[in-house]
């Protein structure tokens, strides 16, 4: 099987630091792929390469078999990756209907002329769109919230409208970057469960994490970096117990 | 209304003498003396006993939210005026216009979150526009050429250019919008505060070459400006001429003006609030609150702030254009930075990001400068003093964008005011 | 072309050079002064405290009045000259610190959670209300001192440092070395410094940002104050100065990298130098075309190539962008 994502001898450098070092990575269409590894490693890093916020310094990076290394984020999203952040990014002062119409731009290609004149098929697109971000709204979870602004939600429903944002733009590769930080047990084992029903719609997940629980749960393939570099990968048995994963996590002579 | 100039200077200057100390103390001393004031009510009186105060607050806030009671105040209003014999005419003119900027740019700054403090230079450009092309200035400059004799020979008799309002006031918006395309180009990444000193060059730089292409060629005429410019004139019927009448009352020329700022207002207002619920105020929106997260939801923000310029710096060129008709006569002069801080201040206090907002604060701080006393310096002075007051007590503006007012009322102490949230499923 | 090449050769001398360089070394060095007071502010609080510029015009005009007081002439001896002098600026720094402090108390505290914007045009309103101030109760015209430290020492040909050059020179190289000493050894300089890195864990950590805003808007009018009494003893003054000075000194503060001590006094010199330059040989090197009318262009078109092209300055290059 050809794979959906593809990093090959991936490298960035921030002046003389580097924060992802000669990576190679694949994810495959349907999976969920976890990478982990400890503060600093690089992971939100691979992230910003993959989401076009930044260009590598060398390496490639493929999506579908086409180059996307230096593609611009809107590009990218049209193309069908999409993400959430480590420290949620919405759009505050929207509401939470606002943020996931937003998420839809991808998806809508009316002209702006269109806009103002009104023209059947914009408002066809509107109201379909309307309904979408409801159905995604819906299936996270917050469609009786969606007249609030993004501001006041609690934090762990700001996460799942972070999620219907992605989700709303139907992407193929969906990014998230630790889901389940500061979220209870209950809510993690929800998410867990929102993340199977992402990927039951044939949505393929890539996902930093570090609650090993939730990982070593539902991933079917897990990399793990180390100071920018990959030093294992292998379905979620193999990883807990590679020798240098341990060491990178407990230090050395554990 | 001299004797109440008086009295303010009266008032301000004190009665210890001459001395700068002398009044600054009295000034302290009175300022000192108000707020205590306001400290020793507003711990006395009882709530009910500003209740229609803030009853009458409201009762303002829900007129002036309603287009219509907009619409028919600015309907009405000029013939008001004239039965008071029409002197104010010409600033409630001036304020509407206003209106016309801050709308146009609270796409750029209450929409985008773009600050930009150069939107003058749209203002100018337009102006120059229909100045440049409907009066006689570029008569020198065209007769050497060969293509003076067409355009002589297609515009008729009179010496320069005289193209038809029709024509110029798309043109002059368009002219305007590639302007705020080539300034927003370079300034793409900039954000915030340097955005600001940015934009405020950029004007500054505009208004210095109106001000000095007289040489080598004169195509500006310099700081003299341009003069003799055509009034606005549809069929037979001038804008400009003292002479029209309405069965036997007479219209000033103003008051053709004011109708068709109006009307263009109208326009502008349902264009840009058309603008604002799409996909593409949304996409304006969520460049404002964050801009990264904007582009990975696969907006193409390059291309959508170059919109707001575009769009903001149209309607700026239309009013220039329509200015520069009223007017007969436009010098760089009148592009001076405080416009563009006028206006911006007209956006703020108006609450940003709200078009009722845009308009309202518009005609607040518009009032509040044109009717201040007409005393060279003392204008100022009382201008920025309520400036300064207005911001501190609303900082988020009289008709803040219907969102953050509700965000700002969640956090109200009185809880009865709030309407019950929808709660989670139980 | 021939008389691009003329003019280029006749204008542009050795001598004409260095004097615009001594010249443009002088002025930077107040715009240096003023500079740090925006960027002082900007640091701690993310503002640019538009009003900043004409504090330091009131500043010139305390000088005024205080040199008026005790009647100096030119010909005034040094003994008087002197101590006058000295009452000036410290007259200039305490009311420019005063004004400063209640500035802030009254125009921008009450603004410290409301949107971004409601500082700025509280500033606004604040520079309007100065500068119509002074026009209105003290003077609304053109205002000079007398040449008071008059001589020179010859230099190169025609060329020579003035007295009061050096003077200004000096005495802003010290302010600033002294202003470099509070920030680093004292503990409110380790609060500025604190809340500048990060004002939310500042204030966890116990530094009283109240304090440490206030004592910044005290020290940067104070050296406005300072920047007062240089300027008047070589260029002239009205109600409006503040405003495009200011601009200026903050273009200063941006080119040496905004927060930055000894960066806002090498983007002071750098902008001065640029100014005095580009007003003496614009039309020189422009072939004619641009006359000194366009010498605030340049200045614009300067900040804006620094603000769009190196907006971290040059001195410092920022790591990574600020997210």
């Amino acid at each position: 099987m050809t794979p959906m994502l593809e990093l090959k001898t991936v490298r960035k450098e921030f002046g003389g630091l580097v924060a992802v070092n000669d990576v190679d990575l694949s994810v495959s269409e349907g999976e969920i792929f976890s990478l982990i590894g400890p503060n600093g490693a690089g992971k939100t890093t691979v992230f910003n390469l993959v989401t076009g916020l930044d260009v590598p310094t060398s390496g490639t990076i493929t999506f579908s078999g086409r180059a996307i290394a230096g593609l611009k984020p809107h590009v990218l999203a049209q193309l069908g990756i999409a993400r959430t952040f480590q420290n949620i990014r919405l759009f505050g002062n929207m509401s939470v209907l606002g943020n996931v119409l937003v998420g839809r731009h991808a998806r809508l290609h009316a002209a702006y002329w269109k806009a103002v004149v009104r023209t059947r098929d914009e408002r066809e697109e509107e109201k379909n769109a309307r309904e979408k971000a409801r159905e995604y709204l819906e299936f996270v979870g917050l469609r009786r919230r969606h007249q609030d602004l993004a501001n006041n939600l609690p934090y762990g429903l700001q996460r799942r409208l972070e999620i219907a944002r992605a989700l709303a733009s139907e992407p193929r590769l969906l990014l998230l970057d630790e889901p389940a930080a500061g979220t209870n047990p209950q809510e993690k084992a929800a998410l867990a469960e929102l993340m199977r029903a992402i990927r039951d719609r044939g949505i393929t997940l890539f996902l930093i994490e570090h609650d090993m629980k939730v990982v070593m749960g539902i991933s079917d393939r897990v990399a793990v970096l180390d100071y920018g570099e990959k030093i294992a990968e292998g379905v979620p048995e193999d990883v807990r117990n590679n020798r240098r994963v341990i060491e990178a996590y407990l230090g050395k002579g554990a | 209304m001299s004797s109440f100039i008086d009295a303010l200077v009266a008032l301000l200057h004190g009665p210890f003498g001459n001395h700068p100390f002398a009044v600054l103390a009295w000034q302290v001393l009175l300022a000192g003396a108000a707020y205590l004031m306001v400290r020793l009510v507003r711990g006395r009186v009882p709530r009910q006993a500003t209740a229609p105060l803030r009853l009458a607050g409201k009762g303002a806030s829900v007129v002036l939210r309603n287009r219509y009671a907009l619409l028919l105040i600015g309907l009405l209003l000029p013939l008001v005026e004239l039965l008071t014999g029409g002197y104010l005419l010409s600033v409630t003119y001036s304020i509407e216009l206003y209106v016309l900027l801050a709308v146009g740019l609270n796409i750029v700054v209450g929409f985008t979150g773009l600050l930009d403090l150069g939107y003058v230079a749209f203002f100018a450009v337009g102006a120059y526009v229909y100045g440049l092309f409907a009066s006689p200035q570029l008569y020198e400059i065209t007769k050497q050429t060969t293509y003076f004799l067409v355009a002589q020979s297609a515009l008729g008799p009179e010496p320069g250019f005289h193209i038809s309002m029709l024509v110029l006031l798309p043109v002059a918006g368009a002219a305007a919008a590639l302007f705020g395309v080539l300034i927003g180009i370079p300034t793409l990444r900039l954000r915030g505060d340097y955005l600001a000193i940015v934009t405020l060059g950029f004007g500054e730089i505009t208004r210095i070459f109106a001000n000095n292409l007289d040489q080598p060629i004169n195509i500006t005429n310099g700081p003299n400006g341009v003069i003799n410019i055509d009034p606005i004139t549809i069929g037979n019927y001038s804008f400009g001429s003292p002479q029209n009448h309405l069965g036997p009352f007479q219209i000033p020329p103003f008051l053709n003006y004011y109708y068709l700022v109006l009307l263009l207002i109208l326009l502008t207002v349902f264009i840009v609030s058309r603008l604002e619920h799409s996909r593409v105020g949304r996409a304006w929106a969520a460049i404002r609150e964050d801009e990264t997260a904007a582009q990975v939801a696969g907006i193409n923000t390059r291309n959508l702030k170059l919109l707001a310029y575009a769009s903001g710096g149209f309607f700026g060129g239309m009013a220039g254009a329509i200015y520069a008709a009223g007017q007969h006569l436009i010098a760089p002069d009148s592009f001076q930075l405080f416009v563009s801080i006028l206006v911006l201040c007209m956006v703020v206090a108006g609450g940003m990001g709200s078009i009722p907002g845009a308009v309202v604060g518009a005609i607040v701080i518009g009032a509040l400068y044109f009717f201040t006393p007409q005393l060279l310096y003392l204008r100022i002075l009382v201008f920025g003093a309520l400036l300064v007051l207005l911001i501190i007590v609303r900082p988020q503006g009289f008709l803040p964008s219907a969102q953050r007012e509700r965000e700002l009322e969640e956090t109200d102490e009185d809880p009865s005011l709030v309407a019950p949230a929808p709660g989670p499923a139980p | 072309m021939q008389r691009c090449l003329d003019l280029l050769t006749s204008g542009l001398t050795p001598e004409g050079i260095l004097q615009q360089l001594i010249n443009g070394v002088t002025l930077g060095s107040v715009y240096a002064l003023i500079a740090l007071g925006y960027s002082m502010v900007y640091g701690v609080l993310e503002l640019i405290n538009f009003a900043h510029g004409d504090v330091f015009m009131i500043g010139t005009f305390v000088v005024l009045g205080v040199t008026g007081q005790f009647g100096l002439t030119g010909r005034s001896s040094l003994a008087l000259v002197i101590p006058v002098l000295l009452l000036a600026m410290i007259a200039a720094m305490a009311l420019c610190a005063v004004l400063g402090f209640t500035i802030e108390k009254v125009a921008y505290r009450p603004l410290r959670r409301a949107p971004r914007l409601a500082p700025l045009i509280s500033a606004i309103g604040v520079s309007f209300f100065l500068q119509a101030w002074i026009a209105t109760y003290v003077s609304s015209r053109d205002h000079t001192l007398p040449n008071l430290l008059a001589g020179d020492i010859p230099l190169y040909g025609d060329v020579s440092l003035r007295y009061v050059q050096v003077l200004m020179l000096v005495s802003s190289v010290v302010m600033m070395v002294g202003l470099q000493q509070l920030v680093r050894r004292t503990s409110l300089g380790r609060g500025m410094r604190a809340v500048a890195q990060d004002r939310e864990a500042a204030e966890l950590m116990g530094v009283n940002m109240d304090r440490v805003i206030s004592f910044t808007f005290i020290i940067g009018s104070a050296l406005a104050g300072v920047a007062a009494l240089l300027w008047m003893l070589n260029y002239s003054t009205n109600q409006s100065i503040g405003f495009i000075a200011g601009l200026k000194a903050f273009a200063a503060a941006v080119i040496g990298g905004i927060g930055n001590i000894p960066g806002a006094m090498l983007g002071g010199f750098l902008l001065g130098l640029a100014e005095s330059l580009g007003a003496a040989y614009v039309s020189n090197v422009s072939c004619g075309i641009f006359s000194s009318a366009y010498e605030d262009v340049f200045a614009f078109a300067f900040l804006i190539l620094m603000l769009v092209f190196r907006p971290s300055g040059i001195i410092r290059e920022r790591v990574s962008q600020r997210a």
